[in-house]
């Protein structure tokens, strides 16, 4: 336990080290993963942007070649796999919780939390959760795109 | 009769039906690609893909034959456009039969 506790914590500290900085080489993503058979030759060269957009189509139309239905899969596995290592981790509040008190109609303290109770969104928030509820948990949701 | 039994109501629905794949035919397949508008409240909302979610590029590249390129928008596409072929095809000798062609063509054949 001694000796685990160490690793444990560096183990930790390297995970949110990596999650805070930019994704300076989005190709070291797949570093030993499974998806990284969808990088094929030509791949590597595009940027993160563009990989995020190609589609079998695209691919087609930038190599001249047509790719098969187990590469298109392996692909949307890629871009996937990217997404949710690109995902934003440094909120102040978890997703879930966000959306938990969206649906209680406490929108209004998520979004204050998140823009440390600075601007006017969430005195929106919370005049239509005033409103009967609903708006106020519809507009906690759409806002939720700024912050995750 | 209902309005929508009528035969000149029958009739407008049937050509509309006899079109309808051939104007997606003429379409690009990726016509629906480019669209930035997501109809999805669980895109919208959550940012999380539903099972349904790219179904119509996926038919829409699956009436193209691109097979690779519908199994890439949505998984499901290769059973949903079976099933929509279907559909289409009830959907047709429905009408064929409110406005009896069906009978007319038997009569001939006999």
């Amino acid at each position: 336990m001694k000796r685990a506790l160490p690793l444990l914590l560096l183990m930790v500290l390297s995970m949110s080290t990596f999650a805070s900085s930019k994704v300076q080489n989005w190709k070291d993503l797949f570093a030993g993963e499974p998806e990284s058979k969808a990088l094929v030759a030509e791949m590597p060269g595009l940027t993160l942007e563009s990989f995020m957009e190609l589609t079998p189509k695209k691919y087609e139309e930038l190599t001249g070649q047509k790719m098969g239905i187990a590469d298109a899969i392996r692909l949307k596995a890629a871009q996937k796999h990217l997404r949710k290592q690109m995902e934003k981790p440094n909120a102040d509040i978890e997703k879930p919780v966000y959306i938990i008190l969206a649906i209680l109609g406490l929108g209004f303290v998520g979004i204050g939390i998140l823009d440390d109770w600075e601007g006017s969104d969430w005195i929106i928030a919370l005049v239509l959760s005033l409103l009967c509820w609903l708006p106020g948990v519809v507009y906690s949701l759409v806002k939720m795109k700024n912050y995750y | 009769m209902k309005w929508y039994l009528q035969k000149p109501v029958q009739l407008a629905w049937m050509i509309a039906l006899l079109v309808f794949p051939f104007v997606l035919w003429l379409l690009p397949s990726t016509f629906f690609d480019e669209s930035e508008v997501i109809v999805c409240p669980s895109r919208l909302f959550f940012d999380i893909e539903c099972f349904g979610c790219g179904m119509t590029r996926g038919v829409m590249h699956m009436h193209h034959a691109e097979v690779a390129d519908a199994i890439y928008f949505n998984f499901g596409s290769p059973f949903v456009y079976p099933a929509l072929i279907a559909l289409w095809g009830f959907w047709v000798y429905l009408a064929g039969q409110r406005l009896g062609w069906w009978k007319g063509i038997a009569r001939k054949a006999a």
